[in-house]
């Protein structure tokens, strides 16, 4: 059986995203996927109760036939070190083993998850590096982005894998941004492999993806639904129409896929919106536009949402707004899957592990 | 314009018109319509239609459309909204060529009513009907004559042609026409627009015989294209009039919220007029006034204004206004100035403005105006009276009323004064001379037949000029834009795009780092101009992001690097392509040119003063694109760097030339890649006459 430990540095690399489409393409391909979080990062769901969502993510979507608590035996909780600290750390070890072996049964490829951050669990010499050595796995980093100090982060992952002999089998550059294609399938990816280190595929951004929906947006806001529009959209970019009617579209039309956060008696800063086909407008302060700027925004399918908060509040909750794929989100489950075909030797890949 | 005509006689002067939704009941809606179409003496057939009834106003009453049998030209609906598209589909089926729906409940309620709209135009799409309205008042003729509509009379018979937005507006003039004497050729008002709107209205009306003078109140445009199209045709041939609402920062919310669309923006609907020969005036009794004048007046030759007075201050006030609305004082020829110094007394002043002292009799002022009538200097002539010890204000105007209807230059009165020239004032009303209170009204009227006089004579050129460009190039440049999902410009690819239509930009590199940099500045030369290089930052300065005269590797290394880290810091989100590395142009007159994709009326093209105070000086004129040579050099000549341009106290001109081809190159693009949505060369440095300019910093955005 093949074990591949996937690490990244740091949250939002798309690392969920890539595992997501790697096991897709697996199973297409025959292969019987296993998948493991030793250590999750827990968030409360009104429905499922604490869970880690990207768990019961992969869960849903690869029709595992275990718990999430089976899945994620440890979650990170707030002050998580006191906890473990009264826990006998060699039972903890035993467990993730046993849990794995329960896992791994009958399949071809166990894909294991790495944990929140690199350094968690050091206390108990459970942090990333040592779980890939517990589970004899081979290890693939993946970067969110691409920046000098996100490659360093790769190689200082290399060195200390390779202090303990723990094969980094690559590295994939996800999340890149256009202007960086070049720099990151020449520069970076050079220098990466001149210090052992294969890049396995460099996957340009697709907000698509990463960027969060005009459904998260509304799940989160929780306001009144004024247009039920295309809910299905991206959200790119956030703008409070607080500006001039003129200036208003400058701004507007210098992005797609825009949120618009404005009072409801601004009729001009709404129709503005509508007229450069944002992707949801957001009014704040309960104030409920005429119904004929209502109507313009329903024939463009653009959806209305009006909450009681002020603008400053309403932009404070938005900051929580991901873009987290959910099991129900069958488009943006099979974009990860597509994204893994054209972008990533997948074969290879999994013959190297 | 065959559209035109049908529509001219079909719906102004139908041979039949069917009431759908009349009623026996006075006060309801469908009876005012009904009994105005009988009462005011229309001629055709009329055949009223409702299931309950069996005889209106002595008309046979008909269940349904289809029953009757005869031809429709014209059908009234006024019945529920509901049931209009039902009725509206039995029109089609009976082949009715027009309908005026009366009935509101449409897009102006909100989602169901603008559902009910859309299904109300397919219907007249699919049947070929033309629709007016919903939600209007209906449509009058005064000469056929027909009133299908509401109003609570039959407006005076004249040769203006009214076209209203809002109905409420139309019947409050109505009512006021009849207190000032006003005559309308034609009512019409154009509810929601969802077929015919002013644009068809003022084609039409350039071809009706019985209308002089078309006076438009809209609120918004609704096609832009076809609106320029069409106006610009009908100014040819007579005036157009227009009152827009909606231009101030709140009147344009107000009109949002109650039209739920944006108009496009104050300048661009000010431009879009003037460029094209509407005249447009502020205030409603503007629009009225100039009317009075434009349907009773013939047109002044060119701006040359005498003035009459018995009164010297009045004088002087009318002298200052004509100066102020561009008019000039006619300087008289000789014979007239023999004339005037024979007849009048020595101590009145026998030049413009001609002061016949307030003791002037009916006689003084009729020698005088008979000594001013055949002189060509004078265009146009304001007769200003005021009521003095022995002042006959309304022997007076008997007097010369004779007079003034000889005469082949337009008149206006200013009759000042209260209880005493009431009398006056009716008598020239009635005459259908054009009489106001105050001298500037007097002047200001003149002044806009002027202005339409310089509209109609101005000749058009048709000379094209086209700039060779390299369009493939510049289509490469935006489709590696628009891949990498950016809707902003580098600056280094907008001068590029420049340079592909000839205009000369200053050599510019983009460095991503350090190293990149200082090759970049020692293949172009020292000292260089560093920039920020990044589609998120729009206003480079403000955050530290423009270095000008840099001289050194040294500097260039350092200044990269605190430009980035600056960047970062004041933009955490933006995107940062690096530095572009610029060659130093030499400084000189700065100017800005720039284009924004109005809403309504696509590009909008400015020009004026440059630099950084460009925002607070606002010397800038605007045209809408496309344009030819002749409209750019009268938009230059509007500003007033125009004549910083042309040299001041010694100093040699300017390439004027180059800054014409350039606008010229601006216009082109964007009509050449109308995905450009906003461009904005500031400072264009214009270098001396034979030198040429330099496009110093250019920003460009996209929108698909």
């Amino acid at each position: 059986m093949k074990s591949l430990f996937v690490v990244s540095w740091e949250g939002f690399s798309g690392k969920t995203a890539f595992i997501l489409g790697l096991s897709q393409v697996l199973i297409e391909n025959g292969f019987k996927v296993g998948y493991f979080r030793p250590i999750g990062r827990p968030q409360t769901s009104v429905t499922e109760g604490t869970i880690d969502p990207d768990v019961l993510l992969m869960k849903e979507v690869l029709k595992l036939p275990f718990t999430l608590s089976e899945l994620t035996p440890i979650l990170i909780e707030p002050n998580y070190l006191s906890v473990y600290a009264k826990r006998d750390v060699e039972k903890l070890k035993n467990m993730i083993l046993t849990q794995y072996g329960k896992l791994s049964q009958s399949s071809d490829i166990m894909i294991v998850e790495g944990g929140v951050s690199p350094e968690t669990m050091t206390a108990f010499k459970l942090n990333n590096i040592n779980i890939a050595e517990l589970l004899n796995s081979k290890v693939l980093a993946i970067s969110g982005g691409v920046s000098d100090s996100s490659i360093e982060k790769i190689l200082f992952y290399k060195n200390i894998l390779d202090m303990k002999d723990i094969p980094l089998v690559g590295a994939v550059l996800n999340q890149v941004p256009p202007h960086m294609m070049e720099k990151a399938e020449y520069e970076y990816s050079e220098l990466l492999n001149k210090n052992g280190v294969k890049v396995w595929g460099v996957i340009p951004r697709n907000y698509e993806i990463s960027s969060p929906t005009v459904r998260e947006l509304l799940e989160l806001l929780e306001g009144e639904i004024l247009v039920e529009g295309d809910i299905n959209r991206v959200i790119e970019k956030i703008f409070i129409g607080a500006m001039q009617t003129e200036s208003s579209l400058k701004y507007f039309r210098r992005s797609g896929n825009n949120a618009i956060i404005t009072g409801g008696d601004r009729a001009d800063i709404i129709s503005a919106a509508v007229e450069t086909n944002a992707s949801v407008i957001v009014l704040t302060g309960n104030m409920k536009p005429s119904e004929q700027v209502l109507v313009k925004a329903e024939e463009k399918n653009i959806t209305v949402v009006m909450v009681p908060q002020d603008t400053y509040s309403t932009v404070k909750i938005l900051e929580g707004l991901t873009g987290k794929i959910k099991p129900s989100d069958t488009y943006r489950i099979s974009l990860t899957k597509k994204m893994v075909y054209d972008h990533i030797p997948w074969r290879e890949l999994c013959d190297s592990i | 314009m065959s559209n035109s005509n049908t529509l001219m006689t079909s719906l102004f002067n139908p041979k039949s018109v069917c009431v759908i939704g009349a009623s026996t009941k006075p006060g309801k809606l469908g009876y005012n319509i009904l009994e105005n179409i009988v009462k005011y003496g229309y001629p055709g057939r009329v055949y009223p239609v409702n299931p309950h009834y069996q005889n209106i106003l002595g008309l046979k009453v008909y269940s349904s459309v289809s029953e009757i049998d005869d031809e429709i030209d014209l059908a009234v609906i006024v019945i529920p909204a509901e049931a209009v598209v039902k009725v509206a589909e039995e029109c089609g089926v009976k082949q009715v060529k027009n309908i005026v729906v009366i009935s509101a409940g449409f897009k102006e309620t909100g989602k169901e009513g603008a559902e009910r709209e859309k299904a109300l135009k397919d219907i007249c799409e699919k049947y070929k009907m033309k629709l007016l309205g919903p939600n209007c008042l209906g449509v009058i003729d005064t000469f056929t004559p027909l009133n299908a509509s509401f109003a609570a009379q039959m407006p005076l018979k004249g040769n203006i042609a009214f076209i209203s937005q809002s109905g409420a507006l139309g019947t409050a003039i109505l009512d006021w026409s009849f207190k000032n004497r006003i005559g309308f050729s034609k009512v019409i008002s154009l509810g929601n627009k969802a077929d015919l709107s002013e644009s068809d209205f003022i084609a039409a009306l350039a071809e009706d015989v019985n209308t002089k003078v078309i006076l438009l109140y809209i609120e918004d445009v609704k096609d832009g294209d076809k609106f320029i199209e069409n106006l610009r045709k009908t100014v040819r041939i007579k005036p157009v009039l227009v009152l827009k609402s909606g231009s101030s920062a709140a009147g344009q919310r107000a009109a949002a919220s109650h039209t739920g669309s944006l108009a496009g923006s104050k300048i661009a609907y000010e431009t879009m007029f003037k460029q094209f020969g509407a005249l447009q005036v502020e205030t409603i009794s503007d629009l009225f006034n100039y009317a009075k004048v434009f349907s009773t007046q013939p047109l002044p030759k060119d701006n040359a204004v005498c003035i009459l007075t018995n009164a010297g201050g009045p004088g002087i006030i009318a002298t200052d206004a004509c100066e102020r609305y561009g008019l000039k004082l006619a300087s008289l020829n000789s014979e007239t100035l023999n004339n005037l110094r024979k007849q009048l007394p020595s101590n009145a002043s026998i030049y413009n403005p001609v002061d016949i002292l307030g003791d002037a009799q009916p006689e003084r002022y009729y020698t005088a105006l008979e000594a001013l009538k055949n002189d060509d200097n004078i265009s146009s002539i304001i007769i200003i009276l005021t009521p003095q010890a022995t002042t006959k204000p309304t022997e007076t105007v008997l007097k010369l009323i004779k007079l003034v209807d000889k005469l082949d230059k337009p008149v206006t009165f200013s009759i000042m004064g209260g209880e005493q020239v009431t009398e006056a004032k009716k008598i020239l009303s009635e005459n259908n001379i054009p009489v106001f209170s105050f001298p500037e009204d007097a002047v200001e009227s003149i002044a806009a037949l002027t202005r339409y006089t310089f509209i109609r004579e101005k000749k058009l050129s048709h000379r094209k000029f086209r700039i060779s460009a390299n369009k493939e190039a510049v289509r490469e440049i935006i489709k590696k834009v628009l891949n990498e999902g950016r809707r902003t410009l580098l600056s280094s690819e907008a001068c590029k795009i420049l340079g592909f239509y000839g205009v000369k930009t200053p050599k510019v590199y983009l460095a991503s780092n350090s190293d990149e940099a200082c090759s970049a500045a020692t293949e172009i030369g020292y000292p260089v101009t560093l920039k920020i290089a990044s589609p998120d930052i729009i206003h480079k300065s403000d955050v530290g992001g423009v270095a000008l005269n840099v001289k050194n590797e040294e500097d260039v290394r350092k200044i990269f690097i605190g430009m980035v880290a600056n960047a970062h810091k004041f933009f955490p989100n933006a995107r940062i392509y690096g530095v572009e590395v610029y060659e130093y142009v030499e400084k000189s007159r700065e100017v800005i040119i720039g284009v924004n994709k109005d809403l309504q009326f696509g590009h909008l093209l400015m020009f004026g003063l440059g630099g950084v105070y460009v925002n607070f000086l606002r010397d800038v004129a605007f045209r809408i694109v496309p344009v030819n040579t002749q409209d750019i050099d009268e938009m230059i000549k509007e500003t007033r760097v125009y004549t910083l341009l042309k040299g001041v106290r010694g100093e040699k001109p300017a390439d004027i030339d180059s800054v014409i081809k350039t606008i010229i190159a601006a216009s082109q693009l964007v009509q050449d890649f109308p995905v450009i949505s906003e461009l904005d060369v500031n400072p264009l440095f214009v270098y001396n006459k034979g030198e040429g300019c330099m496009a110093v910093d250019v920003k460009m955005s996209l929108y698909i």
